[in-house]
């Protein structure tokens, strides 16, 4: 037993005793992490004191750091507009219900994934993975294909087998949060559910075996055996998700309503407004000034609801 | 045991290296666009990229401009064959570096922060007020420097037109020899269209036919009836700019001077008659059928559509040489009408302009090298056209460039941004006379008072930011004719006001009276 361990490696010797035998058996491991942390610290830390630029009036001739300081007022043109109001309702409103919606229909294509075994699984997984790498611009089109005003199909063969009139698809704003929900639930539900499934997987068998002796149904085991025991994944998930709710997918609200004015009141994210009113006028203290406000609220938020996590239910607490 | 651990090593090496690779290109859109310029220099530089001169007498410069797609494939037999003048003539050798338009904004941004080295480079897709701000251009002027080495330029261009490039009275840029003018008003129809409703051109029409607008309604009034399922009209967010007789100031449409600029009142544009007028125009013709309902989310060029025959006629820009142009464009002939005056607006001299930037390795050999462009005819065809019976044959006196089966041209450049294309072959399917024509075109069109000024609007940037949002939000309703304009320019313009349109009407005011002044006192 003993010598089964030893050879098995150092991985159940207990943490504390890192001495250098350990270090030196560890040692590919780290080589192979090390790109990427260069790559993250170059690419992620590195680039951190540039945020001062968000303070300046940058001028190219200057640099960043010899750019004069303006204190607050680039961050001026996100809040004076009447807008602001809209953006913000919108870009929050929409991450609540992309985690409500993409958790939801995440957690129940793995469920009826892990019920699957072989070559179906395989199909599955793959096929429902598909959308996910599709680009945006050609989703906008697909999108487009359904609901053109003259061509689309929903107006051409849809509508009518109800003997309902055409509609204005992309001059009507109310329609588009249920649209722009289901694109994104379609589109990332098949790389969520890929976590989810994985953590399932990871459950013991066993347990399920024993629930149904004991006479539980399919939907008692999933409420009380499989959602139980995923607490701490979808915890983990939903956290990041809260630390990026003043971030929303550009490439979902500029390029899937075809970037049409119309649609303004229920497609405009921090996002967009901050692309379309920046790229004719290419100031990037200002942009840089948005991307300053989206990740310290981000931040900010995440601290939060960790804390609240953190009240209910210790463990499942990210930090 | 052994080579499984090799093999392990192996692998980690060989993730390490891709890793490193990777790393680059995934740094986000600039690191992509700078990935490409890359690719575009290396394949633009055929001879080696040095920058300082080798042996002191000959000057490497690199000269930067845009063409749709991008460099063509036999650049750098073309920039060899520029250098074989040029070297003897003012001892300059000169490094091509084209870029797609899409492209051209930002590899200018990152070339002139981070100092790169570029000699003469053109202003489009640039907002020419800011380079002067952050201090991206040279001062043409200095130190005599147009005088001594660039004699040739302002006989050329003519002192009132380099007048209207200047900022506070400095020089900072030379605009191309080209129409400057514009007439407003144009639709261009297919011909073939017009044939089938039996419409005949007035005799002595000239290459543009001019009509008035009850006429223009009337025959697209027929087209509809005689093609109920094609698209009779496809209009496009330049409408207001090509149709109207309002003068853009500063570039935009936010502070306007009405009446083809006759008087330098700065108004709100969408306050006047002449906005209100457009959009009543635009709703009824779409009420009327005329306009596809996909319009607005289609971005197909109308070009494209008129190839396709699934579109009848646009708005466009007129000039001597538009027939052609549409024609070639539409792959089909097409009759250009035009129910308004040629107009030169206050910033259409000063668009596309050349500049000497401050990261310019020599001014006085780079101020040599602009002389040649402005001066030198060969340059001249060789930079527009590449390199004769390779890239382009000339018959009876007119240019027609070399293409494949694929249509793609080996080398072909934008002739109206280079410096003096009236020095080159007119492009086949023109009139032989077509510069004589553009140069009258020019002399003979109303000008804007303002000719000359520009804005500069580094003090009201968040509220541009602000009513361009607003303006994006109805711009395409208004426009092309979806919304009712008694209701909605109301509704903008209030969301406009509230977002601080009169700010920037009065900072554009405030500039423009400075710059009468000083124009007066000069």
């Amino acid at each position: 037993m003993n010598t089964m361990m030893k050879k098995a490696g150092a991985v159940t010797a207990p943490a504390h005793k890192m001495n250098g035998k350990r270090i030196r058996r560890f040692i590919p491991v780290y080589l192979i992490m090390l790109p990427g942390l260069i790559y993250l610290f170059i690419n992620n830390y590195m680039p951190m004191p540039g945020l001062i630029v968000a303070f300046k009036q940058y001028n190219i001739k200057k640099g960043i750091y010899g750019s004069d300081w303006i204190g607050f007022k680039n961050f001026e043109y996100l809040f004076k507009t009447s807008d602001a109001f809209v953006i913000t309702r919108n870009t929050i409103l929409y991450n609540v219900a992309f985690i409500i919606v993409n958790t939801f229909m995440a957690i129940m294509v793995a469920i009826i994934l892990s019920e699957l075994y072989g070559k179906a699984k395989n199909f599955y997984q793959s096929a429902i993975l598909l959308p996910n790498l599709i680009s945006t611009v050609i989703i906008g089109y697909l999108v487009f294909a359904f609901f053109s005003v003259e061509n689309g199909f929903i107006n051409n063969t849809i509508l009518p087998l109800f003997n309902k009139d055409s509609v204005d698809w992309y001059s009507k704003s109310q329609y588009w949060p249920f649209i722009i929900i289901f694109v994104s639930a379609w589109k990332s539900v098949g790389y969520n559910c890929i976590i989810y499934l994985s953590s399932i997987m990871g459950i013991d068998r066993s347990i399920y075996e024993s629930a149904s002796i004991d006479g539980a149904s399919k939907m008692q085991q999933i409420r009380y055996l499989t959602l139980p025991l995923l607490k701490p994944t979808i915890i983990m998930l939903t956290l990041m998700a809260i630390g990026r709710i003043f971030y929303s997918d550009f490439g979902l609200f500029y390029q899937v309503p075809m970037n049409q004015g119309a649609l303004y009141a229920t497609t405009n994210t921090i996002d967009t407004y901050v692309y379309r009113g920046l790229i004719q006028i290419g100031n990037i203290s200002m942009s840089a000034a948005a991307g300053v406000y989206q990740s310290v609220v981000g931040f900010v938020l995440v601290l939060l609801a960790n804390l609240a996590v953190r009240k209910f239910d210790k463990e499942n607490a990210l930090i | 045991m052994r080579m499984k651990r090799l093999l392990a090593i192996g692998m980690a090496a060989g993730m390490m290296i891709s890793t490193a690779a990777c790393g680059s290109s995934a740094a986000g859109t600039t690191g992509t666009a700078a990935g490409t310029t890359g690719a575009t220099e290396s394949a633009t530089t055929g001879t080696s990229a040095t920058t300082a001169a080798s042996d002191g007498k000959i000057t490497h410069l690199v000269m930067a401009f845009p063409t749709f797609t991008g460099a063509p494939a036999d650049t750098a037999k073309v920039q060899d064959a520029m250098n074989e003048i040029l070297r003897k003539k003012i001892g300059v050798e000169v490094e091509l570096q084209i870029s797609d338009l899409a492209s051209y904004k930002q590899n200018m941004t990152l070339a002139l922060s981070s100092g790169e080295q570029i000699d003469i480079m053109n202003t489009i897709m640039q907002d020419y007020a800011t380079l002067i701000a952050q201090g991206s251009l040279t001062d043409l002027e200095a130190d005599n420097l147009m005088q001594t080495d660039g004699p040739g330029i302002v006989s050329t261009i003519g002192q009132d037109y380099v007048d209207a490039c200047r900022v506070d009275g400095k020089l900072y840029a030379l605009p191309g020899m080209r129409d400057y003018a514009q007439g407003k008003g144009c639709i261009a129809v297919g011909t073939e269209y017009l044939d089938a409703i039996g419409y005949k051109e007035p005799e002595g029409s000239g290459e543009i036919v001019k009509i008035t607008e009850d006429e223009l309604n009337d025959i697209l009034a027929k087209l509809h009836t005689q093609f109920p399922d094609m698209e009779v009209m496809r209009p496009a967010t330049s409408g207001v700019s090509q149709y109207t007789n309002l003068d853009f100031l500063g570039g935009n449409i936010f502070g306007v001077l009405e009446n083809y600029g006759q008087d330098l009142k700065v108004v709100d544009a969408f306050q006047t008659d002449e906005y209100k007028n457009f959009c009543k125009l635009m709703y009824s013709w779409n009420q009327n059928g005329y306009i596809s309902k996909d319009a607005t989310t289609d971005t197909t060029s109308v070009g494209t559509l008129e190839a396709a025959g699934t579109l009848i006629a646009y708005q466009t820009g007129g000039k001597p040489g538009s027939k052609a142009q549409e024609s070639s464009g539409g792959n089909r002939d097409m009759t250009i009408f035009q129910t308004k005056d040629d107009y030169m607006s206050s910033s259409s001299v000063a668009s596309f302009m050349w500049t000497i930037p401050s990261t310019t390795v020599d001014a006085t050999a780079a101020m040599k090298l602009m002389n040649e462009l402005y001066t030198d005819p060969g340059i001249e065809n060789l930079l527009i056209y590449g390199i004769k019976d390779t890239n382009y044959t000339v018959k009876d006196g007119l240019a027609e460039t070399i293409k494949d089966e694929s249509g793609t041209a080996a080398y072909s450049t934008l002739g109206w941004m280079a410096p003096n294309q009236f020095l080159s072959y007119v492009g086949s399917g023109n009139s032989a006379d077509l510069w004589d024509q553009i140069k009258s075109f020019n002399d003979n069109a109303k000008k804007s008072s303002a000719l000359g000024f520009s804005f500069d609007g580094t003090g009201v940037t968040t509220e541009l930011a602000a009513v361009q949002a607003v303006y994006d939000e109805y711009q395409k309703s208004l426009e092309y004719g979806f919304a009712d304009p008694d209701t909605t320019i109301a509704e903008m313009d209030k969301k406009m006001m509230d977002a601080g349109l009169q700010k920037i009407i009065d900072a554009k005011q405030e500039q423009l009276d400075a710059w009468a002044a000083a124009k007066q006192s000069n």
